[in-house]
Formats: C-alpha cells, sequence, structure tokens
C-alpha cells in the first residue's frame, strides 16, 4: 500500500482534483491550509495546494549593487508561504511517491518542481507527473493512471525564463535607480524588464509616429445615382478615388452633377467564408475584448477560473487546433443539453450526419501541451455574468468551428456619365450564414441591397459631392492590439503578456484604453535606448525567446542560455557605470521635473507670484501645502489630509479662490478641500 | 544649447532631435500642400495648426514658427 502525495498549483485546482479523483471519500483536513486525503485502490492519496509560485529566484548573500548574477532559489518571503511549505514539508515525510499535478506547462512544471526538490527533501528525483489539458473525470482519471517521467527540458525553460528576467530585471532596475540616487542622493522606484523595456519602447515608436505626423490633404467624390427605369436611387463612390487636387474635385462637381450616363457593368457574385478556427488564449483575449470591451488581463482570469470550474480547457494554449482525441461528439451532445445550444448543437450533428463528418475548422498554430480552448460538456450551475459572456463566446466559437461555410453575394453597378467619369455602386449581404447563425450574436448577420440595373440602361448622377479628408495617423495601440504586436514579436509568452502590461501601467509608465506613453515612460525609454540599447531591442528578446524554447525541445543548453544572457547584460553595464553620472542626472532631470510637475497644486494666493506645493515636514513627518517662495520669505502653508492621494484640480474655489485638491482614498468618495482653512465652503464636494 | 520649443534636450540648431525632425517634415509636406491646395507658407502653418490629426510635436513646431515670422 503506497502513500501518494499530489502536489497541485492552487487551492481551488486541489480541490477540484481531490474530489474528482477520491469522490465521496474525500477527507478534508485542516482549516486555512487545506490539504485533502482519501483511498484509492488500495493506496493512500493526498492532495496539496501551492499558491502559484512559492519560490523564486533572489540574490545570493546581501547587499545593494550591480551587475549582480549570483542567484538562489528561495521560498518567496510572506508568513502564508512559510505555513503552506511548512505544511507540504510535513506531509511529504509521510508520503513514499510524489506527483506533480500542477497545471500542465512550464509554470506548472516549474511550480511543483521546486516544491518537490526543496519541500520534499529532493522528492524531484522519483516524481511523476499528471499531464491534464481539462479538469474533468475522464481526463484526470487518465492522467493519474498514466503518469510519466518530469517534464526536465520544460522546467529547465521555466527555470531559465525566470532567472534571464532576473538577471535583466534586477540589474537594469537597480542600475537606474543607483543612477538616480548618485546624482540626487534620493531614491525613486523605477523599473525595466527584458519583456517590459522593449514592449514600452514600441509603444513609444508608435507615440512618435502619432506626434509627428503631418495630415496631407485629399478628396473623395460621391454621387447620387438614379437609375432610370425603376427610379431607385443608390450612392455610388468615384472610380478615380482619391482625388488629389482641390482644383479637380471642384471641376468633377460642375462636369458631373445632372449629367446622364448609361449603366457600363453590373457584375454579381458570391463570396465563401469558411467557419472559424478556435480559440487559442491571445484570439479569445482579442475576441472579448472586440464583443464585450474586457482586457486581456480580465478575460484570462475569468478563463482560469472556467477551468478550474472544469467548465473549458486549459486556457494557457498557443493551439488553434482540436485533436479527436477530446470527443467531439460527447462534447457536443452535452452541450446541446443546455437549452442555449440545443438548436445550434443539433444542426451541426445533422450537418456532420449529411456526409461532411464532424470535423472543426483547424487554426494555423499548435502547442504541443494543449488543444485550442473548447468547453468541457459539463454545464454550468452559477455563472458571474462577465464569466457567463466568457462561457457563451467559448461555446459558441467552439460550435462554428464545426459549422458549414457562410456565403456572401456582392453586387457592383458601374455607371458612366456623359463625359467619360465612372462612379461605382457597390453592396454585399449574407446570403447563407452558414456557421454564422451559430457564432450569433458575435457576429453580424446583414448587409445592403441594391436597386435592380441592366447594363445599358439610362442612369443621372443627380448630386455629386466632394469631400475633403486627410491622412489620419496610425492608431494607438489599445491592450487588444498590444497583445497581437507582442505575439507576433516573440515578447512574453501566452501567460505573462496581458501582465507585463498591466505592470507598465502601474508604474506610471502608460495610461489609457487607448494606450498613451507618460512622460515618465517615454524619458526612461529615451534613458535604456541610450545605455542599454540591447534592452529594448525586439532582436535581442525574440533571441532569448527562441533559445528558451530550445531549452524545452531539447536543442539548447540551459547554462548557455543564462551564459548568453549574462553576458549581453555584462557589457552594458560596462559601459553604463562609466557614465553613471551622466545617466543619473538625465534620470533626475526627468525624474524631479514629474514630480515638480505632479507636486504643484497652483498659483500662491499670498506672494501671488510663487506656487503651492505638497511639502512633507522633516520633523514629523507630516504633509502639507507650502509656498516655493518659502525661501524668499513667503509663509503662507496651509494642512492637508494625512491620507489618500493629493491631485491638484486646477481649479480655485468658487467662494474664496484659493486653489483646491482633490483627496483619493480607498475608504470614501474622492472629495475636493480648499486650502483656505478659513473658507465657509470646506465640506465635501 | 536647450531646446527652444520645449527647454529640454539638445540639438544642433537649437531644437532637440524631436522637435528639429517635426521641422524636417513640416517642411517636407509643405511641397504636398502646395501642390494640392495652392496655400502659401504661412496658410499651411495655420491649417496644420488647426487640424486635429496633426502630431503634437508638428503642431508645436509649426505655433514655434509661425510666432516667429514663419
Amino acid at each position: 500500500m503506497a502513500h501518494h502525495l499530489l502536489v497541485c498549483e492552487k487551492p481551488s485546482a486541489a480541490k477540484k482534483i481531490a474530489y474528482t479523483l477520491g469522490g465521496r471519500g474525500v477527507c478534508r483536513i485542516g482549516q486555512g491550509l487545506p490539504f485533502y486525503r482519501f483511498q484509492k485502490d488500495g493506496d493512500t492519496i493526498t492532495v496539496v495546494s501551492a499558491l502559484g509560485h512559492l519560490y523564486s529566484p533572489v540574490q545570493q548573500g546581501k547587499g545593494w549593487s550591480f551587475p549582480v548574477f549570483n542567484l538562489v532559489w528561495k521560498p518567496a518571503s510572506g508568513r502564508r508561504v512559510k505555513r503552506f511549505l511548512d505544511e507540504i514539508a510535513r506531509l511529504a515525510k509521510e508520503a513514499d511517491s510524489f506527483i506533480s499535478a500542477c497545471d500542465y506547462d512550464t509554470e506548472g512544471s516549474l511550480i511543483a518542481f521546486m516544491i518537490l526538490r526543496n519541500a520534499c527533501g529532493g522528492a524531484d528525483a522519483k516524481a511523476r507527473r499528471m499531464k491534464f489539458s481539462s479538469l474533468t473525470r475522464d481526463e484526470l482519471l487518465r492522467a493519474y493512471e498514466k503518469t510519466s517521467e518530469l517534464d526536465v527540458p520544460v522546467i529547465n525553460a521555466g527555470m531559465a525564463r525566470h532567472e534571464i528576467d532576473w538577471i535583466f530585471g534586477v540589474n537594469v532596475s537597480r542600475a537606474i535607480m543607483d543612477a538616480y540616487s548618485f546624482n540626487t542622493g534620493g531614491f525613486e522606484v523605477l523599473s525595466a524588464g527584458r519583456i517590459q523595456s522593449p514592449t514600452l519602447d514600441a509603444l513609444c515608436k508608435m507615440e512618435d509616429e502619432i506626434d509627428l505626423h503631418i495630415p496631407d490633404p485629399y478628396w473623395t467624390s460621391a454621387a447620387e445615382i438614379r437609375f432610370l427605369s425603376s427610379g431607385e436611387t443608390a450612392n455610388a463612390e468615384y472610380s478615380k478615388n482619391p482625388i488629389l487636387r482641390k482644383g479637380e474635385g471642384e471641376e468633377l462637381k460642375l462636369r458631373c452633377e445632372g449629367s446622364s450616363g448609361t449603366v457600363r457593368r453590373v457584375e454579381e457574385g458570391e463570396l465563401t467564408i469558411p467557419a472559424p478556427h478556435p480559440f487559442d488564449l491571445g484570439e479569445l483575449q482579442r475576441e472579448a475584448y472586440r464583443v464585450f470591451g474586457f482586457q486581456p488581463w480580465r478575460t484570462q482570469k475569468i478563463a482560469e477560473g472556467l477551468y478550474l470550474e472544469g467548465l473549458i480547457s486549459y486556457p494557457r494554449t498557443s493551439s488553434q487546433q482540436l485533436p479527436p482525441s477530446i470527443g467531439f461528439k460527447g462534447i457536443l451532445t452535452k452541450l446541446g443539453m443546455n437549452e442555449a445550444y440545443k438548436e445550434s448543437v443539433s444542426s451541426i450533428l445533422n450537418y456532420a450526419d449529411s456526409g461532411r463528418g464532424l470535423w472543426p475548422r483547424q487554426g494555423k498554430k499548435s502547442d504541443p501541451a494543449h488543444p485550442a480552448i473548447h468547453p468541457t460538456g459539463i454545464k454550468p450551475n452559477k455563472l458571474r455574468a462577465d464569466a457567463r459572456k466568457v462561457y457563451d463566446l467559448i461555446v459558441k466559437r467552439f460550435i462554428s468551428t464545426f459549422g458549414p461555410p457562410a456565403r456572401k453575394s456582392f453586387k457592383t453597378i458601374e455607371v458612366e456619365l456623359e463625359r467619360g467619369d465612372v462612379f461605382k455602386v457597390e453592396a454585399g449581404s449574407v446570403s447563407d450564414p452558414g456557421w454564422m447563425k451559430h457564432y450569433a450574436p458575435y457576429v453580424k448577420i446583414g448587409g445592403s441591397r441594391l436597386p435592380e440595373a441592366k447594363e445599358g440602361e439610362a442612369a443621372r448622377a443627380e448630386k455629386v459631392w466632394v469631400e475633403e479628408r486627410f491622412t489620419d495617423p496610425p492608431p494607438r495601440f489599445n491592450q487588444s492590439s498590444l497583445i497581437r504586436f507582442m505575439e507576433r514579436n516573440g515578447l512574453g509568452t501566452k501567460s505573462t503578456r496581458a501582465e507585463i502590461i498591466s505592470t507598465l501601467y502601474r508604474r506610471g509608465y502608460i495610461s489609457g484604453s487607448s494606450i498613451h506613453v507618460t512622460d515618465l515612460g517615454r524619458g526612461v525609454i529615451e534613458m535604456l535606448r541610450k545605455r542599454f540599447p540591447d534592452l529594448v531591442s525586439i532582436g535581442l528578446t525574440r533571441d532569448l525567446e527562441e533559445r528558451m524554447e530550445g531549452i524545452e525541445e531539447g536543442r539548447e543548453a540551459y547554462s548557455s542560455v543564462i551564459i548568453r544572457g549574462a553576458e549581453t547584460i555584462k557589457g552594458a553595464f560596462e559601459r553604463m557605470i562609466s557614465e553613471l553620472e551622466a545617466a543619473g542626472a538625465e534620470i533626475s532631470t526627468l525624474v524631479d521635473g514629474l514630480r515638480d510637475q505632479r507636486g504643484k497644486i497652483g498659483p500662491c494666493p499670498s506672494c501671488k507670484n510663487g506656487y503651492l506645493k505638497i511639502v512633507r515636514s522633516r520633523k514629523t513627518g507630516k504633509r502639507f501645502v507650502g509656498c516655493s517662495n518659502y525661501g524668499a520669505g513667503c509663509n503662507f502653508s496651509a494642512p492637508l489630509p494625512q491620507r489618500g492621494t493629493i491631485k491638484a484640480t486646477g481649479e480655485a474655489c468658487r467662494a474664496c479662490g484659493y486653489p483646491t485638491v482633490l483627496v483619493i482614498g480607498g475608504w470614501a468618495k474622492p472629495w475636493r478641500v480648499c486650502l483656505n482653512p478659513g473658507c465657509p465652503l470646506r465640506v465635501k464636494g | 544649447m536647450k531646446c527652444k520649443i520645449c527647454g529640454r534636450g539638445e540639438g544642433v540648431e537649437g531644437t532637440c532631435d524631436r522637435h528639429a525632425e517635426a521641422e524636417r517634415k513640416l517642411r517636407e509636406h509643405f511641397n504636398v500642400w502646395a501642390e494640392r491646395t495652392g496655400l502659401k507658407w504661412t496658410e499651411y502653418l495655420e491649417a496644420i495648426i488647426k487640424n486635429e490629426r496633426t502630431g503634437k510635436l508638428v503642431k508645436e513646431v509649426a505655433t514655434h514658427l509661425l510666432q516667429n515670422g514663419g
């Protein structure tokens, strides 16, 4: 009789796996840190959970310096992590067999490996791996019965990624903070990273293009054409759009308005639109952004929740392909029991029975570890509104992939006017919705109808108009298009991209849903471009990513990839150290300018030529408002609330004319405060 | 020498690299505008400043040039 210890990635996954494998015989032990125990085939199974990564790379030894390359893997800080690790270590002593049941991907493999090696007394040497793509009973039982050896190349690739990211992130962040401190004696949290910085650089380049955009003028012309036999009218575009001279447009209008012509050509055709391929994570994030406006990190979080509920397959996948082994018919039949999908499923099964077979449309991308995101067929009990939306999107996309192609008919009518000018009417509509009806309302089925017209029939241009237009600047990135950009350029992994974008927001480097780079973000990038050009290079990042993939596939050695990363950064630091003073001056000008901007409240009502700013008392540490002319004799000061963020409103108090500030805190609605202690309106605004 | 438009950075002819690039583009595109619309230099600068699609740096340069007699 053996005692197996199953290590899972999260508490919710541990619970799900325990109850799925053990059924009613599961005993939940402990309160804050529960673990699960049950008997199976005469063996005892204990299921424990991690909290994501319990170990992370840290500097070996103490001290603040750079460059630093000596790192060790240590437990993450925090009492909760320590309690988890102590409990796992205690349970490991009772076990004689160990199984990694973390999510089957690089991060999951690494989480379990670190725990097995460090908390379970080197149990990684004899541990086994459960490989599964969804938390359904069938799949978990199969994975438990057919465990394999630990996926060492995948673990090495994960370790290499964390170590390289640590070497880049810690060293460069320390370098720029040190340079700032060297120059000012102050401290400011500034960060840079292997993926973060090239992403920010790309955003800055886009911002540059927008800032340098010059809109060139051009004109387009259109006409209202009446078809004389039917009397119907339609709007037609001039065939030689765009017009590149203002005078030409004016001449065209004079020449064509009210003139007669004939229908020169009528063309009708049909377009086939194949069914969509299933979702990989990036495509799901983009689609959820398009149809619901959900930010990528939110979609990822919701999808991970649906996976832990057993409702969908593992979402962190780059595959757009569904293998038959997932059981297409079984999943569709289960989905068909849900009233919302009954009609679509029955239509798909009939289509398959008509001789076409049950085959989904496959996308180009594949992932050796997981299939594309698909529902498991398990009926959801109670879902939050946003989770219900994402679930519905995934189910409808899955069903649609089996659907027949849609057909769109289009029609073009060309009318030639007396002086030889040609105007074109174009329209199209969906003639056979095919798969589209299963994907509604996430795809529009409709179109516009064109008047009946025959070649040679008479027509007239009732009205002609010419519009002045200008070339547009390139569109700003939003979170969805930025994810696509990162994917195309090999920046980050499917699991980390959304988090990297969130970090850029948290650091104050970017802002807005239509992304703007802040002055701080631009300043940091300009400094990095000058001092660490390699760090902002997409080429270097892509090269390292490819090498890490190489470790996973057994083509590259873990140590050679780490050495390559360390050498790159070492060279950059040697240059940086020799120019520490100059770099520090650049950063301090930037940071101080921003602090100054952030701290300015408004004009001083006392001396009239100074400005009010937030000051912190050296004696008490409390903040208050003082005048920039304090040194020149202005003693104006006003108290400030000690909690919350203070923001200048830029508006004067309507009662006394003093500047006002907004106090933003988590405990109440933001409130407006007048800086005049004697103001009659010092109430919540 | 500090940039005469933004007061930051340094450049060869009194403007920082970014404003110098904006001025280069502004002058280059004048040919396109002149050919298409027949506008004179100052009219062009006014039109560029008014246009909401114009980039921030280009607007700053055009405003500076206009205020300093083109």
